[in-house]
């Protein structure tokens, strides 16, 4: 039904999409977005060990070595839930900081269209991305796309870190005394 | 007094009660999912506070509730992070210590997922399904082992077991 050419298109697609993304992200974007007061994050800190659990290999051989067809299902929908739900929280956080950037650039007085549509072009990649994986791991498990997710988990890396900045920047900007107080 | 030094003064009290949690009470518990249930079993789930008299005793309230929840985390945590094998040892040997009927327990844990109260307060959603999915997994494996061994030893073994899961199921069904 799944043509290996098929499958090889999309993720060499999905792969150029994130390589590109990355490519795109900059530090001094990072620096120009003022943005996003507050606490959303697109992924905790933790994310990134707890995927390595859900993708190790020894569960899978594990499983495989009681010889049942019924547990080896059992452990692929169990695992590919566990990655779709989490690829929608991440979709769902993200969306929270773009929210946040987009309410606090209003009153920016040095507003620049340039970066501004940058920004979007890498939420759409990222959305992009997300709905790639999502559909790969539907079809195929998630054992199977785990290279993809780990993609994917970079991509939230920035976007943590992009964050971070963005309210360091508003913070230092709108709220200096908030800074100092902080920094005490 | 400044707010650092009673910080530092209650960080010590909670370290102390922690200790004392370990070395008196999970010290006694040979399995970590043992000492988890037991951690767990001392929430009101109602208010979701941790109550443990001779704790609140020695350490006053606060440390004790801090103490309770420092562990809970960390417990959950080694289960979490551990590999699926160690996780069926880990189940395999807190049912043979409960000394009931392996089966019986098997399919009440999976019948009414009792385990869901092993969840500390505040853990994410990915850690949450995480460690849902890997105790789903973890008694499916033992459930599995029961019925081949069942099956291996005896045909009328394996009726009752199959019975037993069977009655399960259709409980699960009717819900």
């Amino acid at each position: 039904m799944y043509s290996p050419f098929l499958i090889g298109g999309l993720g060499l697609v999905l792969l150029v999409l994130l390589i590109l993304v990355l490519r795109h992200v900059s530090a001094s974007d990072a620096h120009m977005l003022h943005a996003a007061l507050g606490n959303a994050k697109p992924y905790r800190d933790s994310d990134a060990g707890l995927l390595e659990r859900i993708f190790d290999p020894a569960d899978l051989t594990f499983i495989a070595a009681e010889n049942s067809p019924s547990l080896l299902r059992l452990i692929a929908d169990e695992r590919r839930d566990l990655v779709l739900s989490w690829l929608s929280e991440i979709k769902r956080e993200s969306s929270a900081i773009l929210r946040y950037h987009r309410r606090s650039v209003r009153y920016l007085s040095d507003l620049r269209p340039g970066v501004e549509f940058r920004l979007a072009l890498h939420a759409f990649g990222f959305y992009i991305s997300c709905l790639f994986a999502a559909a790969l791991v539907r079809c195929y498990g998630a054992f199977e796309t785990r290279a993809l997710i780990r993609q994917i988990l970079h991509v939230c890396d920035w976007l943590t870190r992009l964050h971070s900045e963005m309210r360091a920047d508003v913070l230092a900007e709108h709220l200096p005394g908030l800074v100092r107080a902080n920094s005490i | 007094m400044t707010s650092g030094t009673v910080s530092l003064g209650a960080e010590t009290s909670n370290q102390q009660a922690v200790d004392d949690l370990e070395l008196r009470t999970l010290s006694g518990i040979a399995t970590l999912l043992g000492r988890l249930v037991y951690t767990a079993s001392t929430r009101d789930y109602n208010t979701g506070a941790y109550y443990h008299d001779g704790l609140t005793l020695r350490f006053g309230p606060g440390a004790a509730q801090a103490a309770l929840l420092s562990c809970h985390w960390s417990l959950f945590r080694a289960l979490l992070l551990m590999p699926l094998s160690g996780l069926v040892e880990e189940l395999s040997a807190y049912f043979n210590s409960a000394g009931a009927d392996q089966l019986q327990l098997i399919i009440s844990w999976q019948q009414f997922t009792a385990y869901r109260m092993l969840l500390p307060a505040d853990c994410d959603h990915l850690s949450a399904g995480l460690f849902m999915s890997n105790m789903k997994l973890g008694l499916a494996v033992l459930h599995m082992r029961l019925l081949k061994s069942a099956e291996s030893s005896g045909p009328a073994a394996a009726l009752q077991i199959g019975s037993a899961a069977g009655s399960a199921g259709r409980s699960r069904g009717a819900r």
